[in-house]
C-alpha cells in the first residue's frame, strides 16, 4: 500500500524539490500540493492523506496551526530553512524534521521513521507551537476549523471560551465557533494577565468584563460588555478580584 | 568639587608657594628692613593665605568661561576679582602684623609691614590673575579629554552599528531558501539553476565588499537591493512585485552602504513572505535642495499575529535610526507609518556627493 503524502509549502520550488526526490520513492504517492494552510487543511480533509511535508513559515496559518488543523490522525514531516524556536519544539517532541536544503539521503531517513509512525497518535500542534513560543509568551491567535473553512482569531477578540463536553466554543463578536481541545490547554496558552478562569467551564477576556454581581444566595455572575452573563465560581471569584485589584 | 582638593595634589599645590614666600621674605627683609626670620614667618603665613584665596580663582574659571565674542567682558571679570583678592590679602597682611606684633616683641611690625602694601597688593592681583589662567587651563585640558572620549566613543558607536547592519545582512533565512530554491533548480532548470548561484554570489560579493567604505553612492545600493530581490523573485516567483520611481539626480547621492537593505528585507518579509497573494515592494528616491528622501514602500495586511515566533520588526528600524543618529546627528530621520494598506520607511539625509 502506498503513503498518500500532501506537499504543503508556500514556494513553488520548495515544492517541487520535494516532490521531484519523492518520485523515486516506490511506496509515496504525492497526491497533492498545498500553497498555504488553508488549502491544505481543504485537501486534507478531502483525500485523508497519511502523511504530510509542511513547511513551518507560511503566511497566515503556520505550519503549527496547520498541523493543529489537520487533526492527529497522520503523520507529519515538517521542513524549515531556519528557526530555532520550530526546531527547539521539534527536538522537545521528537518529531521528524529537514532542514532547507536537504539531501535525498536525509528525507529517506525522515521517511523511514515516518513508516513507523503511520497510523499512530502523533504530536499535537498546539503542543508543538507551545514548544516554540518559550515560557512567558502567549498565543496570539486562535484557529479552528469548521468543515473545510478556517477561522483565525486574534486572542484580542475573544470575548470568552466555554467548555462543552469534548469541545470549547470560542465567543468572538457574537460568533461561536467550535473547536476541539481542551479548556485547560487553551487557558494555559493564553496570557494569564489577559484571560481568567472565573468557572469550571469559561474563561473570560478580562477587557470585556463590566461588573460581577451577586447571584442568588452565595453565587456570582460576571457581566460582559457583549452583555453576555457567565457564572463565576469561588475560586474564580478570588482570582478576578486579584486581577481586577477590588 | 575642587579637584586640588585631593591629598596629594594639595601638597602639591602648597610646595607650588613656596617659592612665593621665599621671595615675599626677601621682600620684607629687603624693603621692611626686617629681621630674616620675622620677615620668613610673616612671609609663609601670607603665603598661606594667599594660596587658600586663590584656590577660589578654580570656582571662578566655571562660572565666567573665557568666551571670544565678549573679550573686554572675559577679562575683566579676573581682573576685578584679583583686585578684591590681592586687597584682601593686604587686610589680612595687617591683621597678621597686627597678632604677631601683639604676641612678640617685634617692633614696628605693623609699620613696616603696611610700607610695603602697594607692592603687595600688585603682586597679589599677578599672583591671582596666573592662578586663574592655570584654572583656565586646567578646564581646557579636561574638556580636551572629554572631547576626545566622546570622539571614541561615538566612532565605537558607529561601528557597532556597521557590524550590526553587516551580520543582519547576511540573514540566514535568506541563504538557505536561496540555496534550497538552487537545490530545486537543479533538478528542473540547470540553467536557471547556474544563474541563481551567479546572483547569489553577486549579491554576497557586493554586500560583503561594501562594509569596509563608510559611504557609497545610492546607485550602488541599488544594485545590491536589484540583485536581492531578484533573488527573493525566483523564490517567491509572481507573489513578489517590485517596482522603482528613482529620480536620476539621486543616483550620486552619498548613503551610508546597506542603509536600505533592512528596509527591503522588512518589505519582502511583512510584505510578500505574510501575503498568501503577495505584494508590492516599491523603491523611492528623489532629490530637493538640500535632502535625499529614499523611501520603501510596500503592501501590508493588518496582520493577526503568528504562534511561531515573537514579532521583531522594530529592532531593524530602531538599528537604522541608531545608526543615522550615529552618522548624521539630527540631520537625517527615518520615519516608518502605515498609510491604509501601504507600509512606508522613509529617509531623509542631508545630500552629499560621495567623495572618492
Amino acid at each position: 500500500m502506498k503513503i498518500r503524502t500532501l506537499i504543503v509549502d508556500d514556494e513553488m520550488l520548495a515544492r517541487a524539490v520535494l516532490k521531484e526526490m519523492l518520485a523515486s520513492q516506490r511506496d509515496v504517492e504525492v497526491i497533492g500540493e498545498c500553497a498555504n494552510g488553508f488549502e491544505a487543511v481543504k485537501q486534507a480533509a478531502e483525500t485523508k492523506p497519511d502523511l504530510v511535508l509542511l513547511d513551518v513559515q507560511m503566511p497566515k496559518l503556520d505550519g503549527f496551526e496547520t498541523l493543529e488543523l489537520l487533526g492527529a490522525d497522520c503523520a507529519v514531516i515538517f521542513v524549515t530553512a531556519f528557526d530555532s524556536y520550530a526546531m527547539r519544539a521539534f527536538e522537545v517532541h521528537a518529531v521528524d524534521y529537514l532542514l532547507k536544503p536537504f539531501t535525498e539521503d536525509r528525507l529517506a531517513k525522515a521517511l523511514d521513521r515516518a513508516r513507523q509512525r503511520l497510523g499512530q497518535q502523533g504530536v499535537r500542534g498546539e503542543d508543538l507551537a507551545a514548544a516554540a513560543r518559550g515560557p512567558l509568551k502567549f498565543l496570539e491567535r486562535v484557529v479552528a476549523r469548521d468543515g473545510p473553512k478556517v477561522h483565525v482569531i486574534p486572542v484580542d477578540k475573544l470575548d470568552y471560551i466555554e467548555a462543552q463536553e469534548d469541545y470549547i466554543g470560542l465567543h468572538a463578536g457574537g460568533k461561536t465557533v467550535l473547536k476541539q481541545q481542551t479548556i485547560s490547554s487553551l487557558e494555559a496558552a493564553l496570557d494569564p494577565k489577559k484571560f481568567v478562569r472565573v468557572h469550571r467551564s469559561f474563561v473570560v477576556n478580562l477587557e470585556r468584563v463590566a461588573r460581577v454581581e451577586p447571584y442568588g444566595a452565595n453565587s456570582k455572575v460576571a457581566v460582559l460588555t457583549t452583555g453576555d452573563k457567565l457564572p463565576v465560581s469561588r475560586s474564580g471569584y478570588l482570582r478576578l478580584e486579584e486581577l481586577l485589584g477590588s | 568639587m575642587l579637584p586640588l582638593l585631593s591629598g596629594r595634589r594639595l601638597i602639591f599645590y602648597f610646595a607650588a608657594w613656596l617659592p612665593v614666600s621665599g621671595l615675599l621674605t626677601m621682600f620684607y627683609q629687603q624693603a621692611g628692613q626686617m629681621p630674616w626670620w620675622a620677615a620668613g614667618v610673616l612671609a609663609i603665613l601670607l603665603s598661606i593665605v594667599f594660596a587658600m584665596i586663590c584656590l577660589s580663582a578654580w570656582y571662578l574659571c566655571r562660572w565666567m568661561p573665557v568666551s571670544e565674542q565678549h573679550i573686554v567682558r572675559s577679562l575683566a571679570g579676573p581682573g576685578v576679582t584679583a583686585a578684591v583678592a590681592a586687597a584682601i590679602w593686604v587686610l589680612a597682611s595687617r591683621a597678621i602684623a597686627a597678632m604677631l606684633a601683639s604676641t612678640t616683641a617685634w617692633e614696628l611690625l605693623e609699620e613696616k609691614t603696611a610700607r610695603g602694601e602697594t607692592w603687595l597688593w600688585a603682586s597679589g592681583v599677578l599672583l591671582y590673575l596666573l592662578s586663574m589662567s592655570m584654572g583656565y587651563l586646567m578646564l581646557e585640558v579636561e574638556a580636551a579629554r572629554a572631547s576626545r572620549l566622546r570622539e571614541a566613543e561615538a566612532l565605537t558607536m558607529a561601528r557597532e552599528a556597521e557590524l550590526r547592519a553587516l551580520r543582519q545582512q547576511v540573514n540566514p533565512h535568506f541563504l538557505f531558501n536561496s540555496l534550497n530554491s538552487i537545490s530545486a533548480l537543479v533538478g528542473m532548470d540547470k540553467a536557471k539553476a547556474r544563474e541563481m548561484c551567479a546572483l547569489l554570489a553577486d549579491f554576497l560579493r557586493l554586500s560583503l565588499g561594501v562594509g569596509d567604505r563608510r559611504f557609497i553612492p545610492l546607485r550602488e545600493e541599488l544594485g545590491l537591493i536589484r540583485r536581492y530581490l531578484a533573488i527573493e523573485q525566483v523564490r517567491f516567483g509572481e507573489r513578489l512585485r517590485f517596482e522603482e520611481q528613482v529620480a536620476d539626480a539621486a543616483l550620486s547621492v552619498a548613503v551610508p552602504p546597506l542603509l536600505l537593505q533592512p528596509l527591503v528585507e522588512n518589505a519582502v518579509k511583512h510584505g510578500v513572505a505574510q501575503s498568501i497573494h503577495g505584494g508590492l515592494i516599491r523603491l523611492e528616491a528623489e532629490t530637493t535642495e538640500g535632502e535625499l528622501t529614499v523611501a520603501v514602500v510596500n503592501t501590508f495586511e493588518q496582520d493577526e499575529g503568528s504562534s511561531v515566533r515573537p514579532k521583531g520588526a522594530g529592532v531593524g528600524l530602531a538599528n537604522i535610526e541608531k545608526r543615522l543618529a550615529t552618522l548624521y546627528g539630527d540631520t537625517a530621520r527615518l520615519h516608518a507609518r502605515t498609510d491604509g494598506e501601504m507600509f512606508r520607511a522613509e529617509i531623509r539625509l542631508l545630500r552629499e556627493a560621495v567623495k572618492s
